[in-house]
């Protein structure tokens, strides 16, 4: 494996994808909802979310010592930026990595490629490439919260520094899984919209067998990565440790996935 | 001579179409050949597992002594697919520049094996452009330009020339003459005057099959045919009068030239035969444009497609 092609097909891909489809149509709804999101954060945030209504409505979605955490140990913004972002990351996540291998695939494309690298570099360059289209999203609107949590969550400027940095780091590990999982779904499929749509409807069908399973059999059962939010919030000491290990786990399985049905394509 | 590619019952199925059906040869180092077959033969399966873009069912395939997918054998290779498209919204130059840095090239190296593939492509006008703005024949040079960058040891080429202006057809001809020295050449094409002008060896695949690897030579008959090419396309009845020279066994006029008549003959004197077959045709006004003894390739190959 020769990670310098590994790096200039990555680099290629996402240069160009800013400035393509398969860029735009994750970056384009991407800026839309973040713009508006810390619009309203910046107006309406502040003292609002550290009142007693806003912890006891986010106890609604997480136990109750998740929420003290967020809103009251944490800058409140920051933290509602990473609930908002973890919340997201599938849908945005699959629509930035759609298009990893199965449109260059059906197209033959990568007949091009396939006599100057192997399939590993040209399947690991698709996913370095997604991830970091994703993931340099991700670190500018949390720069972009991180800047508006100073301002209005009033806390010093090193707390709210190395909790943005907390943030990227737990919403970047979250995004890894869900890219994998779509060069999975990417190595199969014969376009980036089928796999988006194969991508979204398998998801859906993990997430409530796993959920139908859970409280089947009382156990907490997770199939796809989404399980591991809360963990990552981490109320108890390992917590954190966990989500990483389980997330990094998802990842590969997914990517083992992927670059085996890649493998063994006719291209 | 060292064997370049080495391909031993080799099997190929797409559902229950088989593609390639236990075909075995070799090919020379510094040789051209031409692969030759009906539509549906395996031509471009053929070159798809050779350059590892398709698995293998069964049987064993060795290039450059290594099999298809092997990483020794990246930026060795360089192909001229069919009818694959390159990016679209990225410059031809850009593409260009990716591919050569794919095969090791620095930045400033890569530049300058740009440079000299354009210009050996003749394609200079069309590196600033989009791909989806050139023409069929446009950017079937700049995919040939694409195969020749880092000069491989092996180069296939999946029908370079159709599509293209009978200028650019030719220019791509001399390209892959001039070259034939310094690469080892597949070329896949249906048009067999180029594959006998172009190429040293001739491999004939019929369903996945080989029906015949030989030189380009051994399917060139030298003494017992004659090629006449008529102004304008003989009637039947001047064909019977032709048919009546005894020697004659076999008249055949060209499926896409009907002006093109080739003539086999079996006679202790051939230049008796072609006496009186000219002056058969200045008996009945038929000008004679062209006459060759021999190359009576294009009928071989045909023949032996047929026979298979």
């Amino acid at each position: 494996m020769n990670w310098n092609r590994i790096i200039i097909l990555a680099l290629f891909d996402l240069r160009h994808a800013i400035f393509r489809l398969k860029g735009l149509v994750f970056l384009i709804p991407f800026l839309f909802f973040w713009y508006w999101i810390l619009k309203t954060l910046y107006e309406k945030g502040g003292d609002l979310l550290v009142s007693r209504e806003s912890v006891l409505l986010l106890s609604w979605l997480y136990k109750p010592a998740v929420a003290q955490i967020l809103l009251i140990a944490h800058p409140a913004s920051l933290s509602v930026f990473l609930i908002m972002a973890l919340a997201t990351t599938p849908f945005f996540t699959m629509l930035g990595s759609s298009d990893q291998l199965a449109g260059d695939a059906d197209r033959q494309t990568f007949r091009f490629f396939l006599t100057r690298c192997t399939r590993t570099e040209i399947f690991l360059g698709r996913f370095v490439s997604s991830y970091s289209l994703v993931a340099i999203a991700t670190i500018l609107a949390a720069t972009v919260a991180a800047c508006i949590s100073w301002q209005i969550d009033h806390r010093p400027l090193d707390v709210t520094v190395m909790y943005a940095a907390q943030v990227v780091l737990m919403t970047l590990l979250y995004i890894l899984p869900y890219v994998a999982y779509m060069s999975a779904i990417s190595a199969l499929m014969s376009s980036a919209l089928s796999t988006l749509l194969m991508g979204m409807m398998i998801y859906l069908s993990l997430s409530m067998i796993g959920s139908y399973l859970s409280h089947r059999l009382s156990l907490d059962i997770a199939l796809v990565p989404g399980g591991m939010k809360e963990l990552l919030f981490g109320i108890h000491p390992f917590d954190q440790l966990y989500a990483g290990v389980g997330l990094l786990a998802y990842t590969a399985v997914y990517a083992a996935l992927g670059w085996f049905i890649f493998r063994r394509r006719n291209l | 001579m060292n064997a370049l590619v080495k391909c031993r019952d080799v099997h190929k199925s797409f559902g229950s179409i088989r593609a390639l059906a236990g075909l075995t040869f070799s090919i020379n180092n510094r040789t051209s050949v031409g692969l030759v077959g009906p539509n549906g033969a395996g031509k471009t399966t053929l070159f798809s597992v050779i350059s590892g873009f398709l698995r293998l069912d069964s049987g064993t395939l060795s290039v450059l002594g290594h099999r298809p997918d092997s990483s020794h054998l990246k930026g060795r290779i360089g192909i001229l697919p069919q009818d694959v498209p390159m990016l679209q919204g990225i410059s031809v130059y850009a593409q260009l520049v990716l591919l050569a840095r794919l095969q090791g090239f620095n930045r400033r190296g890569a530049d300058q094996e740009i440079e000299r593939v354009v210009a050996l492509s003749g394609i200079s006008g069309l590196v600033r452009q989009f791909p989806e703005t050139l023409s069929f024949g446009q950017r079937k040079r700049v995919i040939l330009a694409q195969a020749l960058i880092g000069n491989p040891d092996l180069v296939l080429l999946d029908e370079p020339t159709s599509g293209l202006d009978p200028v650019a057809a030719n220019d791509v001809r001399a390209l892959i003459r001039k070259l034939r020295a310094e690469h080892t050449f597949i070329i896949s094409s249906h048009n067999l005057d180029e594959i006998r002008n172009v190429c040293d060896e001739i491999i004939i695949i019929d369903k996945g099959s080989l029906v015949r690897h030989c030189t380009i030579q051994e399917l060139i008959e030298h003494d017992n045919y004659l090629t006449i090419v008529l102004e304008i396309a003989p009637q039947d009845q001047l064909l019977q009068i032709l048919k009546t020279v005894p020697a004659i066994v076999r008249i055949t006029a060209d499926a896409a030239n009907p002006k093109k008549l080739s003539i086999q003959f079996q006679d202790a004197e051939p230049d008796q035969v072609q006496f009186r077959i000219l002056e058969l045709l200045r008996q009945h006004n038929a000008a004679v444009v062209e006459f060759s003894r021999g190359s009576a390739f294009t009928d071989k190959v045909v023949e032996l497609v047929r026979g298979h």
